[in-house]
């Protein structure tokens, strides 16, 4: 009788605390089911079964770094796969790897003595443990110039096993790393291979000379065919994302809590290098030449809404998603001439391929996608689906035969902004100072995610392009000042757009530190080119789904291009304030509820004197008939927020008071 | 109690905002502060009627605009407002008044015309009969108003309060819904 695992189910029985308080577990109760057929054959005095057993199963929730440790081994000493996966994936943000490798090798020799044959079964899962850390995360011995953490491996395995397979493999590793110490091992912050050698992606400039010494010819991105420029892009984005330390994208690494990114992150941030480096040439091929007619302007905007199309074919949202944005920039987007001039056709495209990203519901168009097309191979069906989104059915035939379409490269910042949310919804440690591991189960669901496509990204066979390499690398980007001003240059702002940008830039986030990856100072000062194209100008009757869509929750307005921010109402509940119906404010993922509060209280013009002290009130979200949703005064609002609702009101009050009945009712206009 | 749904409309930094808080809750706000799209309340007594008056202060600045096309459909008048002291906030009017008329798809559509700032004399750019003269191209109510001295305030919202009135009257004192009104049309 064997239990058939798959069958069984998990019932949540209680919470347990150790006597030392230094571990909180969940007890489930297992429900093991056995297969009755084959227990009805050997019995002939009558049919006797069992159907199922239960068995208690403990699942750490909480605890000290010792029992976190113990976790790793079932009670006979076994690991416990699933678990070591989550630690070593997550454990970076409450012990470094030089403690992790010694607390190891301390467990092994105290095991050693006792007990003969369950200390031999631990002693060779710990070693297990340390093989599939080498294995998955390597980089975490590469510390030059000491390698500190390779360095007590070594040590300790040439004590207790220097005949080990493993003992060979961290010798191995050890000189390797230490021969060529700038070597490929990592992945370089800042440079993309191309055929010729590497180039910096971020602050290209001038031709460089290729490694064989002669200048690389200057190529037009007239010159390059879109298929060409999009599998090319495909292939940097697929490499870089393959190279991916999922773990670098957790909330604890890469959000504001680390100073210096780029050295603690380098594949998140060589990610995001690429990723801005699409919208900068996207951008300057757009705003090159200051005398180009609008009309041959556009051309150059419609060539890259076909890319991008080809981008959503090869399943490459990464510089879908940047080509977006590139179009989506305030100095793009505000050419509303220009944009009158681009193909309607080209503008459907566009519009679709845009609506992939639209933040409504928490990118829930982006992410269905992602989801059905990401590991899978093109079906029949999803390329009829895929219609609705940019893709004709003739392009997508294309690629029927070709190996390309089998691979996907996901937009990263839907994985951080995810990661950063769990980052902000749970803390590190308990009350009682415990780290909380279930914040890293939560973690790990994600980064699995990230595993899984990153092996779906390998899938994509494209070889580099000489003179794409060229093109892109030497491609003259600018600042975005100096875009803006070339684009007011090619059609001159209004005095709104003037007053706007006076009152805006000083506020505005830089790009980088956004975690969305977005384009966020441009897209302070971005219009929505429907917009441009519905106000006073012949084509006006043409309804382009943007507007159509964007408008319908008014306080998505603005937000339904960025990721980083949205449009929210809000109401002051104070004596004074009963006039007020609400006021719209914008929320960007940096807010925590303080910060909100107090701008509210600015925003309603109360003096933060005695009686409005920031810290007396509190911020809750009116999600529906009688529910709120009150937020701790540290929360990221933009993250905690539920955006399921749209058109929920927020409520600033005083914490002693309750909510009014008819607060629930959202006054608004329509 | 009847209801108006009032809508203020203009460039930005013209004074709508200063304008409707004036209105709604007099006091003058120095500090300027870009509107999104914030929504007030006031009951008034107007012609001897109680009304129930919530005016929506909009976006000036174009990049909040996308949302214009929804309240100029669900509002009931309008007040168009630019700046004495600058010229292109004049000239912006007309746009906002031709899209106004194509969403609302009606010829007669509640509205007034205020030109703001008029304390401020000295910069005035844009003269009291060039705004008289557009109004009576646009044939709508003309006032030159004063979010700071208070001059003209309540007068562009009672104004239009009237307008509305007399366009579509209400049908009883007391239970006279606007949509019985609308079914008779
Ligand atoms: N001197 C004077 N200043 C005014 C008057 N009305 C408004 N202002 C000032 O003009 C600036 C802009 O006024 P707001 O009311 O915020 O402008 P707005 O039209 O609401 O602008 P947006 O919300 O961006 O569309 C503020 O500094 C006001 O104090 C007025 O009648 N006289
Ligand atoms: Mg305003």
């Amino acid at each position: 009788m064997n239990p058939a695992e798959n069958n069984s189910s998990l019932q949540f029985l209680k919470e347990f605390e150790t006597p030392e308080h230094d571990a909180v577990y969940n007890v489930y109760l297992k429900k093991l089911s056995y297969n009755a057929s084959r227990a009805t054959k050997s019995d002939d005095i009558g049919v006797a079964s069992v159907n199922f057993k239960t068995k208690e199963l403990k699942v750490i929730k909480a605890g000290t770094l010792d029992r976190l440790l113990d976790s790793l081994f079932l009670e006979g000493g076994e690991i416990d796969g699933t678990y070591v996966r989550i630690f070593l994936a997550t454990f970076r943000s409450f012990c470094t790897p030089k403690t992790l490798t010694e607390k190891l090798a301390q467990m092994y020799e105290d095991y050693d003595g006792s007990e003969k044959a369950r200390s031999a079964t631990f002693q060779q899962s710990i070693i297990s443990v340390l093989s599939i850390w080498l294995d998955l995360y390597l980089q975490d011995f590469n510390e030059p110039p000491s390698y500190p953490c390779l360095q007590a491996l070594r040590s300790f395995l040439k004590k207790n096993l220097p005949n080990s397979d493993l003992f060979n493999r961290v010798q191995h590793r050890f000189s390797k790393f230490c021969t060529d110490d700038d070597s490929d091992d990592g992945v370089c912050v800042d440079s993309v291979d191309c055929a010729d050698g590497r180039y910096v992606v971020h602050g290209r400039t001038l031709p460089s000379p290729s490694k064989h010494g002669e200048l690389i010819e200057s190529v037009e991105f007239s010159q390059l065919n879109i298929r060409t420029i999009a599998e090319q892009l495909t292939r940097i984005d697929a490499d870089l994302f393959i190279k991916l330390e999922a773990h670098q994208c957790l909330g604890s690494t890469w959000n504001q809590r680390s100073k210096d990114k780029a050295n603690e992150c380098p594949t998140v941030a060589a990610t995001i290098s690429m990723f801005n480096s699409v919208i900068f040439t996207v951008i300057s091929t757009i705003l090159k030449d200051i005398d180009l007619k609008a009309s041959k302007r556009a051309r150059v905007i419609e060539k890259w809404i076909y890319i991008a199309q080809e981008l959503r074919i090869l399943k490459n949202f990464s510089s879908l998603r940047a080509i977006i944005s590139g179009l989506q920039s305030s100095p793009i987007f505000r050419l509303k001439k220009l944009w009158a001039h681009v193909n309607k056709e080209m503008m459907e495209i566009y519009t679709d391929l845009a609506q992939i990203f639209s933040l409504e519901s928490n990118q829930i168009a982006s992410r269905e996608l992602l989801m059905k097309e990401g590991t899978a191979k093109v079906s029949t069906q999803t390329r009829r689906k895929s219609k609705t989104n940019g893709v004709s059915d003739a392009a997508m035939y294309r690629y029927d035969q070709s190996s390309l379409c089998c691979g996907t490269v996901p937009y990263l910042g839907t994985f951080l902004s995810d990661l950063t949310m769990v980052d902000s919804a749970f803390s590190d440690y308990t009350d009682s100072g415990l780290v909380n591991f279930e914040k890293h189960r939560k973690e790990f669901e994600i980064v699995a995610q990230i595993n899984l496509f990153q092996s779906a990204a390998k899938m994509y066979q494209v070889e580099p392009h000489r003179r794409f390499c060229a093109w892109f690398n030497s491609m003259r980007v600018y600042t975005e000042d100096e875009s803006y001003a070339l684009s007011c240059e090619i059609e001159p702002p209004s005095t709104a757009e003037k007053n706007l940008q006076k009152t805006i830039s000083k506020t505005s986030v830089t790009s980088y530190a956004s975690l969305a990856l977005s384009y966020s100072n441009f897209s302070l000062k971005s219009p929505t080119p429907s917009d441009g194209v519905s106000i006073g100008s012949a084509s006006s009757d043409s309804a382009h789904p943007i507007t159509s869509q964007s408008s319908i929750s008014s306080g998505d307005s603005d937000g339904s291009h960025h990721p980083d921010r949205r449009v929210i109402k809000v109401t002051l509940l104070t004596p004074g304030s009963d006039d007020v119906n609400y006021k719209s404010m914008i929320l960007t993922n940096k807010d925590r509820s303080m910060a909100v509060i107090k701008r509210v209280l600015e925003k309603f013009h109360e003096d933060p004197g005695v009686n409005h002290d920031p810290s007396t009130f509190c911020l809750v979200q009116l999600t529906g008939k009688h529910r709120e949703l009150q937020f701790p005064s540290d929360a990221n609002v933009f993250y905690a927020m539920d955006t399921t609702s749209p058109n929920s009101t927020f409520l600033v009050k005083k914490t002693s008071e309750r909510t009014p009945k008819k607060m629930f009712k959202t006054k608004s206009f329509s | 109690m009847r209801e108006y749904k009032l809508v203020v409309l203009g460039s930005g930094g013209v004074g709508k905002s200063a304008l409707t808080v004036q209105f709604v809750q007099g006091i003058f706000v120095e500090k300027y502060d870009p509107t999104i799209e914030d929504s007030y309340r006031k009951q008034v007594e107007i012609d001897g009627q109680n009304c129930m008056l919530e005016i929506l202060d909009t976006a000036g600045t174009e990049q909040f605009t996308a949302m214009r096309d929804l309240y100029m459909k669900n509002g009931q008048g309008f007040i168009l407002v630019y700046s004495i002291t600058a010229q292109s906030t004049f000239n912006d009017l007309q746009d906002l008044k031709d899209q106004i008329l194509r969403v609302k798809d009606q010829a007669d559509v509640p509205m007034v015309l205020a030109g703001n700032k008029c304390d401020l004399e000295d910069e005035r750019v844009v003269g009291k009969d060039q705004g008289q003269g557009l109004a009576n191209e646009w044939k709508v109510k003309f006032l030159e108003t004063s979010a700071k001295n208070k001059v003209g305030v309540s007068e562009v919202f009672i104004e239009l309060v009237r307008l509305i009135n007399r366009k579509i009257p209400e049908a009883g004192k007391r239970g006279g819904a606007p949509k019985q009104c609308c079914a008779l049309l």
